[in-house]
């Protein structure tokens, strides 16, 4: 798992021993094709990193599924539930050949972060980059 | 820039529009020619460029691509 987190934006300047942190908190599972992950306009307290396949990414459109992205190793997903508490803003199910994540409850991440500010320094300040990335995707695949 | 402890974080967007395209981490630069999967179909990388300027052991690149004939 050290090498997924590694290849993840928001934990790329932590430390060995950081980094151990942060696997204690996370849980891996393993999703068959098209298997809901979360839904739009629910509550969640999970945020979701990809490890191998990809996530689907869509939102309901006058009863319709649009897909927005897919997000596939190393990407974050229902991160904006940690930083906002709202309700999700899209929802997720795996890809096609299915995927395996890692899921993390918003509740551990906090605590970890208030426990070691410095861990919550480079994560929230990644976290604004990653952010950046994906605008930056989604309007080239809207021009 | 390629770099073997780079970690690539890659915007893929496929060409003629109308797909939501993909956004993938990798540990090898790509470059055209080269094939990617995602939305269970293999698309062929035309073109790449640097979509933000890297930062730390990250490369932040645009790869455009098309889907790869049968």
């Amino acid at each position: 798992m050290k090498h997924l987190l590694e290849n993840v934006h928001i934990f790329s300047k932590l430390s060995d021993e950081e980094l151990d942190l942060v696997i204690g908190i996370c849980r891996p599972e393993t999703k068959e094709p098209g298997a809901q992950i979360v839904l739009q306009n629910t509550t969640g307290k999970d945020m979701f990193i990809v490890d191998e396949g990809s996530i689907e990414v869509y939102v309901e459109v006058d009863g319709v599924d649009k897909t927005i992205v897919f997000l596939g190793h190393g990407q974050l997903f229902g991160e904006m539930t940690l930083l906002d508490q709202g309700h999700r803003s899209a929802s997720g199910r795996a890809g096609k050949g299915g995927c395996s994540l890692v899921r993390m409850d918003n509740d551990d991440f906090k605590a970890l972060c208030e426990d070691n500010p410095k861990i919550g320094y480079s994560v929230m300040k990644h976290f604004a980059m990653d952010m950046a990335f994906k605008l930056r995707h989604m309007n080239l695949t809207s021009a | 820039m390629s770099d073997e402890n780079i970690t690539y974080k890659i915007s893929y967007v496929v060409e003629g529009g109308g797909h939501p395209g993909a956004i993938i981490n990798s540990d090898e630069y790509p470059t055209p020619g080269d094939m990617v999967t995602f939305d269970g179909n293999n698309y062929v990388i035309t073109d790449v460029q640097e979509l933000m300027p890297p930062l730390g052991d990250f490369g932040f690149l645009h790869a455009s691509c098309k889907i790869a004939a049968d």
